[in-house]
């Protein structure tokens, strides 16, 4: 349930987001669970699940948001910076600048950060081991860029 | 730095409430309100249209020389979005105020009987546009010509030849007797996703119950 969670809340920004998300992903695990066949870990399946159901939401959401207004846009923009202002907790920052990541590097860092193996994260994202390593590095020099507020 | 943001990761979930899951008890309220209105939306873009189809055939066939057919087909039209109009309140009308399951099965039955409904109207408004349609096409001015010239002394029934006529007849005939078949088919088009969504909605929470 833990990890749940933690996926949810790096692919959202607000709390009523949250909720759907995590309502979403619940809904989805109780709905497929008998499409596990127990071939990989149960974690493994849960991970891939709940990452597949936010990326698809987060996708969905930002092609409704290309309606919005360049105006609730620049407010939301705008809000975002005096909220960065404020003194956060380090792990409120950290989700921060995930946020700022594309969904497959959000996926990829949420993954390595529960202490994934390199193999089980290329499991769960479908792709090679061997670029795993290489972009976790690429994904942790950018989350320190952006920790350090190199970045916007 | 590296070990600041594995650190930060892991001591940031020890100590605050970060990881309190949210209840889920709103989940079907939500769904069921977002597909209520997803439906009523789709009902009203039906309903403009054939509103809108009403008026540019009325102009067609006005155009072409054969506006009785156009009128004809403009009120059968403006008839049925009116009725459909109508069948939209009541899905409107269903007590929200009841538990999602209930709602949604008010919902489903009040579906279920509305079909119903079309289906029995569709069986005398698919072949009324067929015939309106077929014969104001064969009436405007230049299908008269044209058959005229074609077919020159043949026997004709309003001014169709008459085996023309009686091809029309029966695939107006066919369409009445498919009317349940090409209606469900119809709405399965437009409506089909939905109506599958609700199913499921409806299944889930008996399976939760």
């Amino acid at each position: 349930m833990e990890i749940i969670i933690k996926i949810c809340r790096a692919y959202t920004d607000t709390q009523e987001d949250f909720e759907d998300y995590y309502q979403e992903v619940c809904l989805q695990i109780w709905r497929t669970r008998t499409n596990y066949n127990g071939k990989a870990e149960w974690s493994t399946w849960i991970y891939r699940l709940s990452l597949n159901v936010c990326m698809t939401l987060l996708k969905k959401r930002r092609t409704k948001r290309k309606h919005f207004s360049s105006a609730a846009v620049n407010a939301e923009v705008l809000s975002a910076k005096d909220d960065a202002n404020k003194k956060e907790a380090p792990i409120a920052q950290l989700y921060k600048a995930i946020r700022q990541l594309s969904e497959v590097d959000r996926a990829v860092i949420l993954l390595y950060l529960e202490e994934q193996s390199y193999k089980d994260i290329a499991e769960i994202m479908g792709t090679n081991p061997n670029n795993i390593g290489v972009r976790i590095k690429r994904i942790k020099t950018r989350l320190k860029k952006l920790l350090d507020g190199q970045l916007d | 730095m590296d070990n600041s943001i594995e650190n930060t990761w892991r001591e940031g979930f020890l100590q605050d409430k970060a990881l309190v899951a949210p209840r889920l008890n709103k989940l079907y309220d939500q769904k069921s309100n977002h597909l209520i209105d997803r439906l009523l939306r789709l009902g009203k873009r039906n309903i403009i249209g054939i509103v809108i189809g009403a008026v540019i055939v009325l102009l067609g066939f006005s155009l072409a020389g054969s506006w009785p057919a156009g009128l004809g087909l403009f009120l059968l039209l403006i008839g049925l979005a009116y009725y459909t109009q109508i069948q939209g309140k009541k899905l409107a009308q269903i007590d929200k105020g009841e538990n999602s399951y209930q709602y949604l099965t008010k919902l489903k039955l009040t579906l279920q009987e509305m079909m119903e409904n079309y289906i029995h109207i569709y069986r005398w408004v698919y072949p009324a546009i067929i015939l309106l349609f077929s014969f104001g096409m064969l009436n405007s001015s230049y299908s008269v010509e044209v058959i005229a010239e074609q077919f020159p002394g043949v026997s004709t029934i309003l001014g169709v030849p008459t085996a023309m006529f009686v091809c029309i007849m029966l695939f107006a005939l066919t369409f009445s007797v498919l009317a349940k078949r090409i209606f469900q088919e119809d709405v399965g088009l437009i409506y089909g996703p939905l109506l599958r969504k609700l199913e499921e909605m409806i299944t889930d929470m008996e399976h939760l119950r």
